[in-house]
């Protein structure tokens, strides 16, 4: 095959869809039941759970209960967001996990989960028996740490920090803003949900304004004192953007306390500050879902077995992604999607009786500074003898500071081939 | 591909699941967020992994490990892995069947790479670079921004990529546009 | 155009892992995997070759199309050719060299073609040595055809295969296997020589690296030429004729009984198979070439007075065993002259022929085989070997007592045509240039 034109190309994945479908299913099939799983939530940890459940055991009945009909990829909306993506490219449906893994995929709102009972009960009344629950519902934002920010004023200061409408408003009012305006970024305390990913997104708004309003700024206010890549990200600053970003670290009085979205302000101790665009993306904590089930402690995530995610709080119910306290990864995709894994392999080997492997666990994570310069964080996890996820000392480490152009372009455009592979791992 | 795969899986679990070693399949499912469930990557600067020679790919890792070839990042995470799972893991992935990238290519670009494969690279890429043993990895079919970067990296001093003396000498007159013209090329032997 | 694209590889993302589309046995049919079970120490022995660190393996020189047990007759066996797209230098040294022609050498002896199929079968026999030599597609069909699986590459006589090294063919015991026994024991020489001596106590460890004691390749193979070539060759033969006048006439009849020259000093057909099998030295400059870059090795150790006498002393040392085989020769001749013995019916001319080797009709014409190929060679090869014990009690010493058996049974063979009156038919073939009548005065 030479040279491929769109249609064809379509053409042929559709076709090898169907003969690869095809070829894997009949071997997958749904068997003699051997156990029954439900994962709630379809995001990069719940997903990857399904599909990894299916590939390590075809005989345990997987049904994956997520509300929406597809998924938006959080990871790369922040070039949605600076106008070099459309949304499109990040959503992905449901139905491979269905077609090819035989992952019974329903789209509901689970309402109701009881661990005592096992059954998990959705929105329209439907009740799903689970031999062993993985509960995967990502962040939920505290609302009442920030005063003002309710759900009515992220209509006018959105978060953008679920994708989907929220990262279309927030590239709406910037293409609406003037030139000379000023964009504000609230960044939240940690833990929170992609810790380089207000600091990315700070870039590549920078990278719209530098070509579209170029005498605008944007003003980073932060509840910390330091934040991730952060050498990485203001040496690309002062590269790229000199005197576009200022940020303002929490000691030296960038704690945001209350917003006034009518005035368009923000507050801290000091201050106050007005801008032309604000997006704030506010302290956060486990899923709605897993807290109203009793699997959040008080700090509001989830304390799990590291080894095998299930809770501390209920047996036989497994939680991964952001909700949970997984020792020291970050709150990220691929933390998730290798939490999945884990999981997913526990469980089986669980419910098979069998023991439980020792566990291997990766983060990477890409952030863009501009479109083609990439600067990324990696580590490699295992399980000390304390039963904490620790980071392997010998790995790791972010990007090296002192890097050529072509180096921040060969990261860059990994970073982009590994949103694809890691949808595709997730998804595909 | 899946019965390889689940064959791998079932073995894992069946043999080895009662040692504290980490099993070649958990090790290698965490390798997929960036190259691809069972190694077949789909995106198009990361390579695929899927049917590659055990030696090939364990020789590269350890490579990276040491710090004897430069990477962005995959020198940060080989560190992570003990030589022996870094085995491990080259013996799942040469298990997985290859798959073939499919990307948009330049007909001019396939036609200008085959002439440049065939005067420079032939001896050695046989099969029009589908041909794999050792380590001498399968190029045919693999994606063309891959191999951009990695001929290029070759041809710039300043990355460490070790290559067989031949590679060096064929690919050193080439341009950058040469050695796209090859990527493309090899890209194109699905 | 971007997104558009990015879409694109969304598709493909989804589409595409995991399981398989298009991938073809050659991507995916591995050799070792079952080499390693079906020959092991051939895998052994590749995998600590250059070859298998730099990327090449076995389709390289097999090709693709042997995928399975039931179609090993689809691998293709390697020749020159084959090594050559690598390592084009070096064949061309090979092809312009002795190496290259020895098969076809072999060939030229009308002997090999009169051994059993046990020897020559499968490379046996003169065959298993002189398989260093090049062969056409048509012969090389043939061989397979004839079930020999191997031997065709001539590279490997020296760089055996599958480690195809190149320590290993620089080393002096990669010309052991050949260059050792009957009618070339350099091996025997060299080692018992001081030379020897030294190079392998080198070898060993005993000498240190920088120590001086060359191997066979440091003065057959300067500066690693692949041509491999000796001022002498192989039969110590050459033409133009030497300037001095007894020399000259030695070396006529010698010619003449390798069948290069006619009885009246005329080339014959055989010199052209010598040309094309480039086993004498056929013009002055060639030998000069050669002797030059001896010399050259010389003196990196010896002062060139020394050298050149050494190498003057080898050149003498052939002119007084020419002188000695000539007469046997000639004794012979005379025999066929006088009718005393009759021609053999393969012989061109009632001349011995010293090319039939072992095959000769009758213990007078074996001793002068002897006296050829084992006791000549021993001679000039012990002189230039620099083992002067080899050259004179297994060369010189025996080509002695060979004239004086040959001589002696001349004389028998002639008193019993006397005392019994018959005699064969007087050959009327043989007519001498310049040949004087066999005397003892040589032996003086």
């Amino acid at each position: 095959m030479s040279n491929i034109t769109r249609r064809n190309f379509i053409k042929v994945i559709s076709s090898s869809v169907a003969v690869a479908g095809l070829a894997g299913f009949h071997e997958i099939g749904l068997g003699s039941s051997s156990g029954r799983v439900v994962v709630v939530g379809g995001g990069y940890g719940g997903a990857t759970a399904a599909k990894y459940l299916r590939l390590i055991d075809p005989n345990i009945h997987v049904t994956l209960i997520e509300k929406n009909a597809q998924y938006v990829s959080c990871p790369m909306s922040n070039e949605v967001i600076s106008g070099v993506r459309d949304i499109n490219s990040l959503k992905v449906s449901y139905s491979t996990l269905g077609t090819r893994y035989g992952i019974n995929v329903v789209q509901a709102q689970v309402t109701e989960i009881d661990p005592v009972k096992k059954n998990v009960r959705t929105a329209n009344g439907q009740d799903f028996q689970y031999d062993r629950l993985i509960v995967s519902p990502g962040i939920d934002f505290r609302w009442n740490a920030i005063d003002g920010y309710d759900r009515n004023a992220v209509e006018i200061m959105p978060h953008a920090w679920r994708a989907g409408p929220q990262t279309l408003l927030l590239r709406h009012q910037l293409e609406a803003m003037k030139d000379g305006g000023v964009v504000i970024i609230v960044a939240p305390p940690g833990p929170f949900k992609c810790p380089p990913g207000p600091y990315e997104r700070a870039s590549l708004i920078a990278y719209y304004l530098k070509q579209h309003k170029p005498r605008s700024k944007i003003l980073i206010l932060d509840y910390k004192d330091k934040f991730s890549k952060q050498a990485l990200f203001e040496q690309g600053w002062a590269q790229h953007y000199p005197g576009m970003i200022t940020w303002i670290a929490g000691s030296m009085d960038g704690h945001v306390n209350r917003v006034a979205p009518y005035n368009m302000k923000v507050f801290t101790d000091f201050e106050e500050y007005k801008g032309d665009v604000i997006n704030v993306i506010p302290p956060q904590q486990a899923g709605e879902i897993a807290r109203r089930t009793g699997l959040a402690d008080k700090s509001g995530w989830c304390p799990v077995n590291q080894k095998t995610f299930e809770s501390k709080l209920y047996k036989e119910v497994h939680v991964i992604g952001d909700a949970s306290i997984a020792g020291k990864m970050p709150k990220s995709a691929y933390a998730a999607n290798s939490q999945g894994k884990v999981c997913a392999a526990a469980v089986a080997a669980l419910i098979n009786g069998k023991v439980v492997e020792e566990p291997s666990y990766i983060n990477t994570c890409y952030s863009l500074v501009t479109p083609k310069h990439g600067i990324s964080v990696a580590a490699v996890y295992e399980l000390n003898d304390k039963g904490r996820i620790v980071e392997i000392e010998e790995a790791g480490d972010p990007s090296p500071i002192e890097a050529s152009p072509w180096q921040r372009e060969m990261e860059a455009r990994y970073a982009h081939s590994f949103l694809i592979n890691i949808m595709s791992d997730t998804f595909g | 591909m899946m019965r390889t795969f689940m064959f791998v899986v079932v073995a894992i679990l069946a043999g080895a699941a009662s040692a504290a070693e980490r099993s070649a399949s958990m090790l290698s499912y965490a390798c997929a967020g960036c190259h691809g469930t069972a190694g077949a990557s789909a995106g198009d600067s990361l390579p695929i992994l899927a049917g590659l020679p055990r030696e090939y790919l364990s020789n590269i890792m350890l490579q990276y490990k040491n710090g004897e070839r430069y990477s962005t990042i995959m020198g940060r995470i080989a560190r992570g892995y003990s030589d022996a799972e870094i085995d491990a893991m080259a013996i799942f992935f040469e298990k997985q069947k290859w798959v073939s990238a499919v990307s948009q290519l330049d007909p001019k670009m396939i036609a200008r790479g085959k002439e440049l494969h065939e005067q420079k690279c032939v001896r050695c890429h046989l099969g029009n670079g589908q041909y794999t043993e050792y380590l001498l990895p399968r190029i045919g079919g693999q994606w063309s921004d891959y191999l951009t970067i990695y001929l290029k990296n070759v041809n710039t001093s300043e990355f460490k990529q070790p290559q067989p003396q031949l590679m060096k000498e064929s690919l050193s007159l080439l341009t950058d546009e040469e050695l796209a013209a090859l990527a493309q090329f090899y890209a194109a032997q699905q | 155009m971007k997104a558009g694209l990015m879409m694109v590889f969304i598709f493909a993302a989804l589409g595409l892992a995991p399981a398989g589309l298009r991938a073809e046995n050659v991507g995916n049919i591995k050799c070792l995997n079952c080499h390693k079970r079906a020959t092991p120490n051939v895998v052994m022995d590749w995998k600590f070759s250059k070859h298998s660190s730099e990327g090449i393996t076995c389709a390289h020189c097999h090709g693709l199309e042997h995928t399975s047990s039931k179609d090993s007759e689809k691998a293709k066996l390697p020749q020159p050719s084959t090594c050559a797209k690598c390592h084009e230098e070096q064949v061309a040294q090979f092809r312009r060299g002795k190496h290259a022609i020895s098969w076809a050498a072999m060939k030229a002896m009308p002997t090999t073609h009169m051994l059993p199929m046990a020897l020559t079968k499968g490379s046996r026999g003169c065959g298993s040595c002189h398989k260093i030599g090049e062969k056409s597609p048509e012969e090389v069909a043939k061989l397979k055809a004839e079930g020999s699986g191997y031997g065709h590459a001539a590279c490997d006589s020296c760089h055996t295969r599958h480690a195809f090294s190149k320590v290993e063919a620089l080393q002096p015991q990669a010309c052991q296997t050949c260059h050792m026994g009957f009618d070339h024991p350099q091996w025997e020489m060299y080692s018992t020589s001081k030379h020897g001596v030294r190079g392998l106590l080198k070898q060993s460890g005993v000498l240190p690296k920088t120590a001086s004691g060359p191997v066979c390749q440091t003065c057959h193979m300067q500066d690693g030429d692949h041509e491999v070539r000796t001022p002498w060759g192989y039969l110590a033969v050459r033409l133009p004729l030497p300037e001095d006048e007894e020399w000259r006439k030695d070396q006529t009849t010698i010619l003449q009984a390798l069948g290069v020259l006619d009885t009246e000093g005329n080339p014959t057909a055989r010199l052209e198979i010598f040309k094309a099998a480039d086993v004498a030295r056929l013009t002055q400059e060639a030998f000069d070439i050669e002797r030059e870059k001896l010399l050259d090795t010389c003196t990196q150790c010896h002062s060139e007075r020394f050298a050149s006498g050494e190498l003057a002393k080898g050149d003498e040392l052939i002119k007084k065993a020419d002188h000695l085989l000539a007469e046997a020769i000639l004794i012979i001749a005379s025999l066929y002259q006088d009718g005393i013995l009759d021609k053999p019916e393969s012989y061109t001319n009632a001349f011995p022929d010293l090319l039939t080797f072992h095959d000769a009709p009758r213990p007078i014409e074996q001793r002068l085989f002897l006296m050829h190929l084992e006791h000549r060679m021993r001679t000039f090869q012990g002189a230039f070997h620099a083992n002067p014990d080899y050259a004179l009690w297994y060369g010189w010493s025996k080509m002695v007592q060979d004239l004086t058996a040959i001589q002696e049974m001349a004389e028998e063979l002639r008193e019993k045509a006397r005392n019994t009156g018959e005699h064969c038919e007087k050959s009327d073939t043989v007519t001498y240039t310049e040949v004087a009548k066999p005397t003892n005065q040589s032996l003086k």
